[in-house]
């Protein structure tokens, strides 16, 4: 099968979990999927890194301490707004989701999905397109679902007469 | 230098998320420190596969859908009571540090540190011994001076010599260097090592650490 060519992308990692990061790093050398030019394990630490010449995409946790994905997707985009951040959540920031498009993020894919999903995101983002997750659609609107069900349980209104 | 030809331990790796888990047996299969055996989403799915595969060690995450790794932990424990299982968790799971020990972990690791921190665990954890990231130890410390009016064991029935020998135990030493560094007899230790487990009414070494902890035997 033919799939899309990019130039491999320069990386920065940036999540607060050692183990996770070194993971990720070793997939992405090993499945050739970019060069990791580096890792910051808070978002302070990731907006120091970016001094330094700036990476083609950035892959960014949003709960860490410090500074949290979502400032530090602020404030790297105000520093360069052409930067490809791609989000990596966990099933508990979906609330973050609608934010985080807001701020600018170029894709959105939940930790509980593999490395092949990692590949498509990265090639998707990387030819100028953006990627989110699937299943987040879908648990957004279940969720604002669920929340509609219970406000029309919650506030029974009066019929509405005919006329 | 010669180093004792060991088969690599079997394991498996329960997370519910997939790109660690994938991430995390890159690492172990190209360091070259366990075989990865099977992968686990969940508490279910773990224990299903125990009944196929019989692994020596277990990486268990601790909060997971389904069944998290608290109850799959103490299944499994029921069902192979000499499996090792080393939990890895994250900051915020202290409510479970003492229920996972209790229910006989042989280890503990922060998310936070790295794949040789996990190789170093995995070897102790392999030898018989337990396994506690120091990190971690500083945070159980820290939430035990917090609540530290509740559920005290008074360590004052312990003999001077019990109290040695505990923060010996806690030091990492075998019995053996123990007993050197007591000048008493390794059997000497071992029953000191036995009135203590039954004094402090703790099932493990693990336990025995922690209660040595709280009790501010030992400091770190």
């Amino acid at each position: 099968m033919k799939t899309s060519f990019f130039k491999k992308p320069t990386i920065i990692l940036v999540d607060d979990h050692l183990i996770f990061r070194q993971g990720l790093k070793s997939l992405i050398t090993v499945e050739n999927l970019g060069k990791v030019i580096g890792e910051a394990s808070d978002g302070k630490e990731f907006i120091d890194l970016l001094a330094l010449p700036a990476p083609d995409l950035v892959l960014m946790d949003i709960d860490m301490p410090h500074m949290n994905g979502m400032e530090a997707t602020q404030k790297a985009l105000e520093l360069f707004p052409n930067l490809k951040i791609i989000v990596f959540s966990m099933f508990g920031d979906d609330e973050y989701y609608k934010k985080m498009i807001e701020l600018g993020v170029k894709g959105y894919i939940l930790k509980s999905t593999g490395i092949n999903e990692v590949e498509q995101a990265i090639a998707d983002v990387m030819n100028g397109k953006t990627y989110f997750s699937n299943v987040l659609p879908k648990i957004t609107v279940s969720k604002l679902n669920s929340k509609k069900t219970e406000e029309i349980k919650e506030e029974p209104k009066a019929p509405i007469p005919w006329w | 230098m010669i180093q004792s030809i060991k088969r690599k331990p079997t394991l498996i790796i329960v997370d519910d998320h997939l790109i660690f888990q994938q991430g995390l047996k890159a690492m172990i299969t190209a360091e070259n420190i366990a075989t990865v055996v099977g992968e686990a989403s969940n508490g279910i799915e773990f224990i299903e596969m125990l009944s196929v595969c019989k692994p020596d060690l277990v990486l268990m995450d601790i909060d997971m859908p389904e069944m998290n790794g608290m109850e799959a932990t103490k299944k499994a424990i029921e069902l192979i009571p000499d499996i090792k299982i080393i939990a890895l968790t994250m900051f915020g799971d202290e409510e479970y540090y003492y229920k996972m020990i209790d229910l006989g972990v042989k280890g503990f690791i922060l998310k936070s540190t790295g794949i040789a921190e996990i190789e170093k665990a995995i070897r102790d954890v392999m030898q018989g011994e337990s396994y506690f990231s120091n990190e971690l130890l500083r945070k159980i410390i820290m939430n035990f001076s917090r609540n530290n009016e509740q559920k005290k064991n008074d360590p004052k029935n312990l003999t001077e010599r019990e109290i040695e020998v505990l923060q010996q135990i806690c030091l990492g030493s075998t019995t053996d260097e123990i007993a050197q560094k007591l000048n008493i007899s390794p059997k000497t230790v071992k029953s000191h090592r036995a009135n203590l487990l039954e004094k402090t009414a703790c099932k493990n070494t693990a336990t025995l650490i922690l209660f040595a902890l709280r009790n501010k035997i030992i400091d770190l």
